[in-house]
Parts: structure tokens; sequence; C-alpha cells
């Protein structure tokens, strides 16, 4: 319990941080956020800057900023006007979480299957075959395996809508391209966590019981094979959240992602720090999880601390 | 007679990049019904090897049992089918190895581990297979079974994990168990504590052991023969008298150096013998001993020495034993012992 | 069974020891011997080695320059002139991706040196003194490495402004935390190791043994880091580039391409597939060197 609370707590501290950060970088950006309009007269800049509390003293404006985060508060958009950042991200969150969510399931069973089928076909013709893919999915980056599979599979070939959202195959590319790469990483681990266990004396206490081939490596291995895998969860789901950003601008997907790219271009700071306040404190959150479904893995491994992680 | 296990001019060996390391060369050796075979020889000599090509066990690739038979109940078990084996293993041969710590799956209970094994050889149910289990746990002096079987590996100390080892491996109540190194990782009470229990148990049931070891009191206190093994091969066998008061070889002389007589009651362990241990990536053209042995000849570097019988159950391998060769006396080997004896060896156990 | 007069005299003390030097080799094969035998690895290098030789003295070669445009002449097919076509600009692609390459690969490595130089400094102080100093230290860190570096990355880019410069500068910034707690480790590790003990006792002073004993000692971690973090590197700027906020024009990146060439989708798709075919190849090889690499200093891994 107290190995929880100190993770919540150091949470927080985290997402305080980022806050704290993006508010800095926010505000030190030269010649504040409309400088990149069109020359606008001096009156209207000043009207805008009372609108959006520019004029206050920065402590203020931290202040209320931080009050406002607390509240999940993140403001009136620059951009679009009338809309506050909230309902975009309100708007775009269920297509994030859907894309994001389909992703980690292929990612796990695919990772997971691709993995321990390596292992167990090792150094045969299979093997190698995973290996190539899982070093393509490692290699390459997911905007171009987006832009090559929307050109040719769904330019070229016709199989699936290059774009859009609505529909079910509107989803399989993109969960496609942004899953590659986590099914990549948990193949491999999978696989060299598979390959250590299955030299471990307690798998060959089990072949000395005559315990069968499919109980040894289902019961006594993949269980402390998949370890690794669970310390990877953490950067997996940053990995889902970031690649998000431009697996959504490719496709097209009106989803939180593609809102922060494109407020990337207009400068729409809001926008930008809400999104990634929002990332960060989803992100502590599931490593949160991670952690304690570690523990949950691995008896060794009391709540109360970790023994040699 | 029939021997309860057979092993015919064994040899297995491991491919690997450097080459092939011939883990074992044409070993042959028998277990009898009810009696306990010793395996004495420094770290690397193949007794892990031996016994686990027995159990079925060798990694494949890259270990390979290239030549050889194994008879275990009339039946060869080189011929049988990987499935056939494996409804063997734990059933009628049964196996406990060296490291008890890393020896059971820190993520299943004991419960978990123990009763596995009679679900999968006897198809007992639930209520059986718990029966059984306590009263095996019981028979290694583990008295609260119930609570024990819920428990992870890693609540136990070691010396506890190598008593549940021992119950799990004679739950199906086997014929023969294979001890590698049962006690090397305990502490030395514990060590006596366990030997002792297996020595009530080799009484309670009828029950063979093949008993791996670095310890020549134990060997004498336990075993009936002993097989001694160097470079993969086997130097020299016999009775344990045989071994203790008539040895043939002068590798088996090294390893007695520190123990005088056979009623010594001390625990002794083996002393290291000058010199590195054989490389099995390249065998020597002749005895694999012959760099470290104080009597090699000349021969010794050119032909490999047959196994010559001294007496009924006592053989040797050794260029010593051929007629031609120089006889000598007790003192003479004990002074050549000695003479390099200083030159500094490696551990070995 | 042949024997002579003098079998049975005893075997002459030097060849004795002839036999027993007969095994001495074998197991000194060192790292480069390890890698040379990773045909992944090899190949990798290889690609990379053309990759290289393709981007840098490509150019020389070239009759056009990344820049100049011929609007006579937009979005050719590949052809004898313009192996990889032109784009909507009637700029040569060829000339582009060799150019583009070049900005990948001096990003690459041109910021490992500064997150080698940042991280070694950090990682070195931190692990070597230790104590409170140590703990803050690693609190820090702790705190950047619990988000994404993309997401660091986007918004000092945002703060900083596009452009070749501010990639180093963000890049530098951010990419040092694996090194500096690989190097913290190595050093936690060797500190307690006798022959550092011994040159203290010598009185050599701390940086004197940080750099005389610590970092030779640590070498092999470092260069594995170094060489995984090259292609983080690409591809954190072809991201950037991809999303409008790294490389500018006129300057072009493998990004800024594969972004470029996806604007021409779906009529001109060769705009899009050379410089996505570099990327990935480029990828490709520095994963499998990188892989290679750990395997060849990695004591644990060899088997
Ligand atoms: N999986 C393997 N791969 C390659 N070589 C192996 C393997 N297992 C054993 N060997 C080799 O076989 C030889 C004999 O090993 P073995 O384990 O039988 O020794 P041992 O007599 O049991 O020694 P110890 O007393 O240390 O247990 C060793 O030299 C080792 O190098
Ligand atoms: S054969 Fe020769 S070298 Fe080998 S043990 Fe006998 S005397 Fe020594
Ligand atoms: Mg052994």
């Amino acid at each position: 319990m107290r190995y929880i609370f100190g993770r919540i707590v150091s949470a927080i501290f985290v997402v305080w941080f980022v806050i704290t950060l993006t508010f800095m970088l926010m505000h030190a950006i030269p010649g504040g956020p409309f400088s990149s309009e069109k020359v606008l007269p001096p009156a209207i800049i000043d009207n805008i800057n009372e609108r959006y509390h520019l004029n206050d003293p920065l402590l203020k404006q931290y202040l209320d900023y931080l009050k406002n985060m607390a509240y999940f508060d993140f403001g009136p958009s620059y951009r679009y006007q009338g809309r506050t950042v909230n309902d975009l991200l309100q708007e775009g969150f269920p297509k994030t979480a859907l894309l994001g969510l389909s992703a980690t399931i292929l990612a796990l069973f695919g990772g997971v299957a691709m993995g321990v089928t390596a292992a167990l076909k090792q150094n045969k013709m299979l093997d190698y075959v995973i290996i190539f893919l899982v070093t393509i999915g490692i290699s390459v980056p997911s905007f171009v395996l987006a832009t090559f599979l929307q050109y040719y599979i769904g330019y070229e070939l016709h199989w699936f809508p290059p774009l859009g959202w609505g529909e079910v195959k509107n989803i399989i590319l993109p969960v496609i391209a942004l899953s590659a790469y986590p099914v990549a990483q948990i193949a491999r681990l999978t696989r060299a966590g598979m390959l250590d266990v299955l030299t471990q004396d307690y798998i060959r206490t089990a072949k000395a019981k005559g315990l069968a081939k499919s109980t040894i490596i289902i019961r006594h291995a993949l269980k402390n094979a998949l370890t690794p895998v669970v310390t990877f969860l953490g950067p997996f789901f940053a990995y889902i959240l970031t690649g998000n950003f431009v697996i959504e601008y490719v496709f097209n997907i009106p989803g939180i992602g593609q809102f922060f790219v494109t407020s990337i271009s207009n400068r729409d700071y809001p926008v930008i720090m809400g999104t990634t306040v929002l990332f960060a404190a989803l992100l502590v959150t599931f490593n949160l999880l991670a952690d304690i479904i570690y523990t949950l893995l691995d008896p060794r491994i009391k709540l109360t601390g970790r023994e040699g992680a | 007679m029939q021997h309860l296990l057979e092993v015919d001019n064994l040899s297995t060996s491991f491919f690997t990049y450097a080459g092939e390391i011939r883990a074992v060369s044409g070993v042959s050796f028998y277990v009898d019904e009810g009696e306990a075979l010793g395996i004495v020889g420094e770290s690397g000599c193949g007794k892990s090897v031996t016994v686990k090509s027995i159990m079925g066990l060798i990694p494949e690739p890259p270990g390979k049992i290239i030549k050889g038979q194994i008879n275990f109940r009339g039946q060869n078990l080189l011929a049988l089918p990987e499935k056939k084996m494996a409804a063997l293993r734990g059933k009628a041969m049964s196996m406990i190895f060296q490291d008890p710590m890393t020896s059971l799956n820190p993520v299943l209970t004991i419960g978990q581990q123990m009763i596995e094994v009679l679900y999968r050889h006897e198809g007992f149910g639930k209520r059986e297979a718990f029966a059984r289990t306590a009263e095996f746990l019981d028979m290694v002096g583990i008295s609260d079974a119930r609570h024990c079987l819920k428990q992870y590996p890693h609540e136990f100390s070691g010396g506890m994990r190598q008593r549940v080892m021992i119950a799990t491996a004679l739950l199906c109540q086997p014929q023969l168990l294979i001890a590698d190194e049962p006690t090397t990782a305990l502490d030395v009470t514990i060590q006596a504590q366990i030997l002792e229990l297996l020595r009530d148990l080799k009484k309670k049931v009828n029950l063979s052991i093949i008993l791996i070891t670095h310890d020549l009191g134990v060997v004498a206190g336990f075993c009936s023969r002993v097989i001694v093994m160097y470079g993969g091969r086997i130097v020299e066998s016999g009775l344990v008298q045989d071994i203790f008061k008539s040895a043939q070889h002068p590798y088996t002389w090294g390893l007695l150096r520190s123990i005088p007589r056979l009623d010594n009651t001390q625990r002794t362990r083996l002393i290291p013998i000058p010199g590195t241990p054989p490389d099995l990536l390249h065998p020597a053209p002749g005895c694999e001993f012959a760099a470290r042995c104080p009597f090699a000849m000349n021969i010794c570097n050119e032909q490999v020495p047959v196994m010559r019988q001294i007496n009924s159950g006592h053989q040797a391998a050794c260029w010593l034993l051929h007629p031609q060769a120089p006889k000598l006396n007790i003192a003479e080997r004990r002074s050549r012992y000695e003479g390099t004896s200083h030159s500094g060896g490696r551990k070995s156990c | 069974m042949n024997i002579r007069a003098d079998s049975f005299s005893p075997l002459p003390k030097d060849l004795k020891k002839a036999i027993s030097e007969r095994s001495a080799t074998t197991f000194g094969q060192d790292a480069w011997q390890h890698f040379r035998k990773n045909y992944l690895a090899m190949g990798g290098l290889a690609v990379l080695v053309l990759i290289m030789v393709f981007s840098i003295i490509g150019p020389f070669f070239s009759q056009f320059d990344y820049a100049s445009n011929d609007l006579m002449k937009t979005n050719l097919f590949p052809d004898w002139i313009h192996p990889f076509g032109t784009d909507e600009l009637g700029r040569d692609i060829l000339s582009r991706t060799m150019y583009g390459t070049r900005i990948s690969l001096l990003i690459g490595f041109g910021s490992v040196v500064i997150n080698l130089t940042i991280g070694i400094i950090y990682g070195g102080i931190s692990g070597y003194l230790g104590g409170r100093l140590d703990n803050l230290m690693q609190r820090i860190i702790d705190i950047i490495f619990s988000i994404p570096d993309l997401l660091y990355v986007i918004l000092l880019m945002v703060t900083f402004g596009a452009g070749i410069q501010n990639i180093f500068i963000v890049l530098g910034l951010i990419n040092w935390v694996p090194m500096a707690r690989i190097v913290r480790g190595q050093v936690l590790t060797l500190r307690e190791q006798e022959f550092i003990l011994a040159a203290r006792i010598l009185g050599a002073g701390t940086g004197k043994i940080l750099f005389r004993h610590l970092l030779p000692n640590s070498i092999g971690p470092i260069i594995i880091v170094s060489a995984l973090q090259i292609p983080t590197a690409i591809f954190m700027e072809a991201f950037l580039s991809f999303i409008g906020l790294g490389i500018q024009a006129p300057l072009v990146s493998l990004g800024s391409l594969v972004a470029n060439g996806r604007m021409n989708i779906p009529s001109y798709s060769y705009a899009l597939f050379f410089p996505a075919l570099t990327i990935a190849l480029l990828m490709l090889s520095l994963n499998f060197i990188g892989d290679g690499l750990r395997d060849a200093l990695d004591p644990k891994l060899r088997r």
C-alpha cells in the first residue's frame, strides 16, 4: 500500500512537472502566441491578449493555469473560435482511444504469439521469417509504413479505404501501421525471454518430471518469459500515444493526435498544452498499471517495494 | 541376471561454434535394483551429461548422443520416442539437481509443482493427489504440508527446497533416482541432513540411486560401487572397498590423497590435482590425464589406454597396468604426487 | 596396439607442457571476430557504407541541385536523366534524396556526439560522486524518463521554432538520458573494483580516474547505446520534418521528402517511394549494426 501511495505521489509530481514545463515553454516563445499572424493592428492584438488573459502577470497566469488544470479545464482554443480545448479533446478522445486499444490488443496478442513461435522454432525457417518481420517493424518509421500502406493497399489495391473514419474497414490500416512497432518489440522481447527461460533450471526440472511439452511451455515458461514484456508496457503505452499523432494525421482521423499535429502548425498553444498534459496524465496512469501487473505476475515482488528490479 | 539400468558405450557431444565438445566418450556401466552407485570426478568431466543422457534431458541442439545404448528394465531408451520417454521420466526414474534455489519455478506454488506430477503420471484426482503429496512431504520431514503447498519457492530455505525436490521426485515411486550433486549448494549441516534423508529413503523404499558427488566421504558411506570419471571417460570403477583400498589409476590416487584409510569417519573433500582440466574440444591422442599425470610415459601420449579387469567388478584404464610397464610401490606413488602438489592447482569443487 | 622399446619410459617434461598448452587457443575471439560472423550486422554495415557513399559522394556526380527547379519538367516519371523522377516543382528527386540522406546522417551522428558528451559528464559525475547529489540527479532523470522523448522534442521544437540548428539543440537536450544512465551504472560497478582503489591510493585525482580508468572500461556499453541512438535521432528528425517542425525548405531531409511525396499521392508515387525506401534501408542497416555490436560487445549475450 505504501508503495502504491508513493507511486501515486510521484506520478502527480511528474504531471505537475509537465504542466509547468509546457507553461514555461509556451510563454518563452518570442512574441507570444499570435506573432505568426499576418500583421494585425496593435489595438486588435491588445484586444486578443486581453481576452486570453495574456496581459496578466506571469505568476498569476501560471497559478490560474494550474488551477484550471486541476479541474481538467484546458481553456479556449486560439484557433477554433468559440470552442474550448476540452471540446476538442472530448470529440477526439473516443477515436484515439479506439485506435489505441485496438493496436494494444493486436500488439500484445500478435507480439506474444510471434515471439513464442519464433523461440520454439529457434533457428528454423519460421524463426527467421519472424525475425525478419520484427526487424522491419522496428526499423521502418511508423509514418513511412503508414504512408506506404495508405498508398499501396489503399490507393492502388483498394483493399481498404486510404483515408477517413467511421466504418470498421477504416480502422484496419491505421491499426496495422500503429501496432507494427510494438508488435515487433513485444515479439522480440518475448522471443528473447522465452529462449532465456527455456535454459533455466526449473524448466529442466519440469522436463525431468516428465511433463508434456505443452504444459512446460504454457505453465512453466510463458509466465516467466513475459516479465520483460511487462517492463516494456510503459514505453509501449508511450509509443501508442505518440504514435497516434502521425497515424491520425496521415489517415485523416479526427482524433486527439490529429488535433495535436494541426495545432502545432497552427500555433494553437492551448491545444498543444492541453494535449501534452492529458498525455502525460494518461501515461503515468498506465505506468502505474503496468507496475501493478508486474507485481501480479511475479510473486517474489511485493507491492511494498521492488526486489532488484 | 538383468541389470535395472545398463549403459553401454555411451558417447555424447555438444556441437558448438568452437567445435565438437566430447563431453562423454564411450562410457559403460550398470546399476542393479536397490543399489547405490556413486560417480565422482572433477568439474566438467561429464558426470551430469552422462546422467542427463540417461534421462533424455540433453538439449538438442547443441547436444547429441552419438552412439551407445541405454537399457532401462530391458528397454533401449535411446530408441524410445520422446512421448514414451516423457512418460518414464518422473514416474519410473526421477532426478534431483544440484541447485535447489533455481530448480523450482519461482512463479508457481510448491503445491502446483508437486501435484502436477501426479496428475500427469498417475491420473489422480485432486483429493488423492493432495493426500499423497502431504504424505511424501511428511516423509521428507516437512510436516505442515497444508501450509507449505500454498507457498512459493522463494519463501523456503535451500534445504527445504531440496526436500521438496526429493519428495517430488519420489511421488510416483520410481525405481531409479538420480541425484546430481544434491548437497553441493547447501551448507554443511543441511548437507548431512539431506544425505541422512536419502539414506533413510533408500532403506524404506526399494530404490536404486545414482549419486553424483565431489565428496568422497559421501561415496564411502552411501554407495556400494563407484565410478571415477575423467575427461568424459570412465578411468576406474569398482566396489567401494576396491577403490579405497587398492585403486589402480593415478587419477584416483590423486583424488584419494587426502583419504588414507577407508575407516576414517572424517568427511573429506577432493583436494585439487595440479594442472588444468582436459580440453574436451581437442581430445588428446592418448590418455587425457597425461598432461597432469606424474607417472606419464611415452605411450600415454600416443594411445588411449584400454580398460583392464583387475578383479571381478574392478577395472581401470591406465598404461601402468600393462604387463610391460614398470611396477610402482606405494611409497613411490605417494612421493611422486607430493612432488607435484605444490605447483598450485585449480579449485575443482 | 603398437609398442616400441621406449613406450614405457617416462614422458619428457617439455612434451608434457606442450600437451597441456594445446588447449590455450579458441576462446580469445575478440569482438570484431564476433561481429564479423554476424551476417546481418555485416550486411547492415555494407548497406550503410553504400548509403554514405551515395549521399556524400553522389551529389558531386549529379548535374542537378536539390533546390533548383525546372517548371518545364514537373512530375517526371523516372528515366535516365532523372533516375528517381522529378517532383511537382521539377526538382530532381535523386539529388534531393542524396542531400536529404546527408542531413539525416549528419543529424544521426552529430546528435549522438552531443548526447555522448552530456551523458558521460552527467552520468560520470552522478555515479562517481554518489550520495545526495547522485540521488537528486537520478530523480531528474526519472522525471525526464517518465514522459516520452517525442513529446518533449515536439514541445521544444514548437518553442524554439523549426530549423536544423534547433533540431540539434533539442535532440541534444533530450537524448542524453539513456547514455547518462548507462555511464552511471558502469561507473557505479567499476568504482568498487580494485584497480580504481589502487589508483586512488596512488593519489590520482577524480577527473583523472574518470577519464583514465572508468571510461575506457565502459566503452563497450557506451558504443552499444550510441549505435542504437543514431537511428533514434534520425527517426526523430524525420518525424519532425514529416509534421513540418523540422528541416525547413529549401533544405531537405528524408522526413520532409516523404511528407512531400505524400502530397503527390495518388498520382506520382515515386516521389514517395525512393525517399521512403532510403530511410527504411538506413534504419534497417543501423539497427542491424547496433544489434550486432551489442552481441559482440556484451559478454553476457555471448553463449
Ligand atoms: N549445453 C551444453 N553446451 C555445450 N557444452 C556443454 C553443455 N552442457 C555440458 N557441456 C560440456 O560438457 C562437459 C561436461 O559437463 P558436465 O556438466 O557433465 O560436467 P560435470 O562433471 O557435471 O561437472 P560439475 O561437477 O561442474 O557439475 C563440460 O565441459 C561442458 O563444457
Ligand atoms: S595412462 Fe599414463 S598418463 Fe594416463 S593415467 Fe595411466 S600412467 Fe598416467
Ligand atoms: Mg554437473
